[in-house]
């Protein structure tokens, strides 16, 4: 089943195109990564995914919907769980709150401390911290609190947008780790990943972006192997 | 001594009065950049609400002033800012200097432009000793109540979803929403709890002067604004603290000003805030980019 | 201030490319070249760029000559418009063309009318009003042209204080700063009794001004909005204006155009003041305070603040709708001036129109265009291209790594809106 449907999508700010007709789907159980250079129109996608920019042109349909126009409140209270660049922690909030805070996009009555409590299950550290600020933590922590924050929101699509940025390699293992856990799960996962060996080992679908315009990448694994392939696909040698 | 002491309690007494203000202009300001004008014609109309429904019990009188506040302060996010929100700071700014001059216009051509009085807890008028201090009952009703509302705000802040949903969006409204933060909610929350205070103040205020003008909310909404510059621009408690500070200052001046000096004394403290920001543009206790509430 | 809103905007004469600075540098120089280039194109270039003045001056023409065959109150709002021209038009040399608002200019006209005023009031009348001025001052009697020099001067001097405080302030810290200035200066207006008579006002004043004298000063204040904003520094602002950090990069120094913006506009706004007192005759605080601040504002914005058109036209559209709505207020009488059943009718509709303007056409009656000659200017041109409704007015800089803050109505559901 085809859970997120991407078209033609176009995202512009002022005269500058950013986003120069994406399509791209996600199905449902898919880990998808969109990998490509600085400056290469990535975020602006999970951004106009989000809702958070306006789409200049092109459509993005949700479980067949068209929900284009809609806020990105809504689109979260639909299922699509997003986990921003730079993480997006609420540092005034207690590390509690901003797990809690997830859960105003669950439907009305859903016990929210049960699903915070599911996804401390994922990051343990976090379960003795619940009150302290969330401004103490470090960049690997909020990592961890910003996913499972998006996971009390019971997603039916993880959208991360470069999860890895400013981490040390060894918050990576464990960051990538996390997320290979919740794709044997069965979560659907699409992230965009300027770290290119990470996200080949992640997805089972991999797509490049390069000046807004984004290509499919049938076989990931030569990306790693062929400099000519990687050239292409990501503007380096 | 004695002397001091009484300058305090005025001091807190004001300050209290300023901290509603301010607190009512800071929410609005914090969770939407909103420097909103139009809260001083909230304080106006919860004062011409008083002289309306004055024949009532004032228990009556002030939940439904307090009533009729919430629901011009809702009506204005849903008229006329809710079509600008998240524009520039200065066309936020631009629209609630229209629709405060608006509401006057009203308020100029249905109640006239000569002050009316009216008389709201008269019963308050007469002081009790305490501690040895003569200190007004109107006083230390508006100390009491000051005190209970801020605390429960920050209950209210700390410990409903309500609360920390308007904490998150006050820090970072987009992130908020992509969360599920209802933008629609905790805007229209914010008005209303702002509303509410501008009600409040409205009764303590008319109590304290006894009369009303369309013009009446200008005052009391530029010390706001000292106010909540003074404390940094977005910070919720700080401006209730710049509230006091203000008090303080201005009932010190008034005492021990020269007496030539005391009809600039308006121009000294609004000269202060343009130093104060020409300094620190964020607000003394504000730095920019900072997180905030 | 800055465009209320993602207002895509088709170029102007002045600024080839509103969304691109560095299209618009690469324009100055083209308009440059064309200069030393062929004399019909220099000539037509010559011509392009003064015309926003020659068809605002001739449309201030054209309604002031209509006003002269109307009744004498006719004739009397005509005068006050023209003033309001000169005020508003001052404001936007620097509101305009800076991006950055100001709610303070009304201070430059207060210094300019209680100057005028004090230097044009009769001698005999002087002392008995004002016997505590100092013997200088008191002594003194100006002519109009004098006078209103003093003025633009002396609103120069104040004009350099208020830089030194707000310059470094942008968007609302320098929409409160500047509105704490004007109270401040307010107060000590009020209860300057030596010099201003506190409360009481000054009366007396020669008002004797008419279209005939006004209009010279309302053309001469059009001329000098667009010499500034034709040259160097007017364009610079205004590349800061619409790119901050584009121009910054660029190596433009804000501040230091902001400061010869803030003196010529301060410069016309004391003699627009000048103007103002001597069309009152009567002069008290309140004139010189916020229902004024209104009323340039009003004008600015709903002609469009992103033009100097926009200025006129937004002066005259709004002096005609005063007017209709005094004599609606009045009854449909001519009598006295400003007597009325409902004095808050008035402020309500112009309130309103505000705030529909704001709500609803954010750019203005102008939208940031000129009037112009057909087919470059506004006169004949149209809108050039779709209005490209998905267009965020972001600056240009924007990259993929550093996506848009929050905000503005970038947002699929434009209409319910976002805070940032």
């Amino acid at each position: 089943m085809t859970l997120l449907e991407v078209s033609d999508l176009r995202v512009s700010y002022g005269p500058i195109d950013a986003v120069k007709g994406v399509s791209l789907s996600v199905e449902r159980g898919d880990v998808v990564a969109i990998v490509g250079p600085n400056g290469a129109g990535k975020s602006s996608t999970m951004l106009a995914i989000q809702g958070l920019v306006r789409a200049r042109s092109g459509s993005v349909r949700w479980r067949g919907r068209d929900i284009t126009g809609w806020a990105p409140e809504r689109r979260a209270r639909a299922g699509i769980s997003f986990v921003p660049e730079s993480r997006g922690v609420f540092r005034t909030l207690s590390i509690g709150e901003n797990l809690r805070l997830a859960g105003c996009a669950l439907a009305k009555g859903a016990d929210v401390a049960e699903r915070v409590g599911l996804a401390l299950r994922h990051f343990p550290a976090l379960a003795d911290r619940l009150s302290e600020r969330a401004a103490v933590l470090s960049g690997g922590e909020c990592q961890q609190l910003a996913i499972g924050r998006a996971l009390v929101a019971a997603p039916d699509l993880l959208v991360l947008d470069e999860p890895s940025l400013g981490l040390a390699p060894v918050v990576l293992d464990e960051l990538f780790a996390a997320l290979a856990a919740l794709r044997d799960e069965g979560l659907t996962i699409l992230l965009v990943e300027q770290n290119v060996g990470r996200a080949v080992k992640l997805a089972d679908h991999l797509f490049s972006l390069r000046g807004g315009v984004i290509e499919r990448v049938d076989e990931p694994a030569e990306l790693l192997r062929d400099p000519a392939l990687r050239a292409r696909h990501l503007g380096m040698g | 001594m004695s002397a001091v002491a009484q300058n305090l309690v005025n001091a807190l007494s004001l300050g209290s009065l300023y901290a509603l203000i301010a607190l009512g202009v800071a929410l609005l300001f914090s969770i939407m950049g909103l420097i909103n004008f139009a809260h001083g014609e909230l304080i106006m109309i919860g004062g011409y609400a008083l002289l309306w429904f004055a024949a009532l019990p004032f228990a009556v009188t002030a939940v439904l002033v307090v009533a009729v506040v919430i629901g011009c302060g809702l009506a204005m996010e849903r008229l006329a800012f809710r079509s600008v929100r998240g524009a520039s700071g200065e066309t936020l700014l631009m629209t609630s200097f229209a629709l405060s001059l608006f509401v006057q216009g009203g308020a100029l051509l249905f109640e006239g432009a000569d002050p009316k009085s009216v008389d709201v807890l008269g019963s308050l008028g007469t002081s009790t000793e305490v501690a040895g201090l003569s200190v007004g009952r109107l006083d230390i009703a508006i100390i009491g109540v000051t005190a209970v509302l801020l605390a429960g705000l920050a209950w209210f802040l700390r410990a409903t979803p309500l609360g920390v949903q308007m904490r998150a969006a006050a820090e970072d409204f987009r992130t908020a929403r992509a969360l599920g933060v209802r933008a629609n909610l905790v805007v229209a929350a914010a008005f209303g709890v702002s509303g509410a205070f501008a009600a409040i103040a409205a009764i303590f205020l008319v109590a304290s002067t006894g009369t009303l003008t369309p013009g009446m909310g200008l005052r009391p909404v530029l010390v706001g604004f000292v106010a909540i510059v003074l404390g940094g621009l977005g910070r919720l408690w700080a401006a209730a603290l710049g509230a006091y500070v203000l008090a303080l200052l201005t009932v010190m001046l008034q005492a021990y000003l020269p007496g030539g000096v005391v009809p600039y004394q308006d121009a000294l403290v609004y000269l202060g805030i343009v130093v104060i920001l020409m300094f620190r543009p964020h607000g003394i206790a504000g730095r920019p980019g900072a997180v905030r509430v | 201030m800055t465009g209320p809103r993602p207002d895509p905007q088709t170029p102007d004469p002045q600024t080839p490319d509103p969304e691109t600075p560095g299209a618009r540098v690469t324009g100055a120089q083209a308009t440059g070249a064309q200069a030393t280039g062929a004399r019909a194109g220099a000539r037509r270039s010559v011509l392009a760029r003064s015309a926003p003045a020659v068809v605002c001056s001739l449309l201030v023409l054209a309604v002031s000559g209509l006003a002269l065959l109307g009744s004498e109150t006719t004739q009397r709002t005509a005068t006050q418009m023209l003033v309001m021209g000169v005020i508003t038009v001052g404001t936007y040399i620097y509101v305009g063309n800076s991006g950055v608002l100001s709610f303070g200019h009304v201070v430059f006209v207060g210094v300019g009318a209680y100057t005028t005023a004090l230097t044009t009031l009769p001698r005999g009348l002087k002392q008995a009003l004002l016997p505590a001025l100092p013997g200088w001052l008191a002594e003194l009697e100006l002519g109009l042209p004098a006078a209103l020099l003093v003025s633009g001067v002396l609103s120069v001097l104040v004009a350099a204080v208020f830089a030194l405080l707000t310059l470094r302030l942008d968007g609302m810290a320098a929409g409160i700063a500047s509105l704490a200035l004007l109270i401040s200066v307010n107060v000590v207006i009020s209860n300057w009794d030596a010099v201003t008579r506190g409360s009481q006002g000054i009366v007396g004043i020669p008002a004797d001004l008419t279209i005939g004298t006004a209009v010279p000063w309302l053309i001469g204040a059009i001329v000098v909005a667009l010499t500034y904003q034709s040259s160097r520094s007017g364009f610079r602002l205004r590349a800061s204006r619409e790119d901050p950090v584009a121009a910054a990069a660029l190596g433009i120094r804000i501040r230091r155009d902001r400061s010869v913006a803030l003196v010529i506009s301060a410069f016309v706004c004391g003699v627009g003041g000048g103007l103002y007192a001597r069309f009152l005759g009567a002069l008290t605080p309140g004139d010189v305070y916020l229902q004024l601040t209104l009323l340039t504002l009003l004008m600015l914005i709903v002609g469009g603040i992103r033009s100097l058109s926009g200025a006129v036209v937004g002066t005259i559209f709004i002096s005609v709708l005063a007017e209709l709505l005094r004599r609606i207020e009045a009854g449909g009488g001519v009598g006295p001036v400003e007597i009325s059943p409902h004095p808050g009718v008035q402020q309500l509709i112009l309130a309103l129109t505000l705030l529909l303007t704001l709500l609803l056409r954010p750019g203005g009656i102008t939208s940031g265009r000129e009037l112009g000659f057909a087919p470059s200017g506004w006169l004949g041109g149209r809108r050039k291209g779709p209005r490209p409704g998905t267009a965020v007015d972001e600056p240009a800089t924007r990259s993929d790594a550093a996506p848009p803050r929050a905000g503005r109505d970038n947002v699929p559901a434009a209409k319910q809106g976002h805070p940032q």
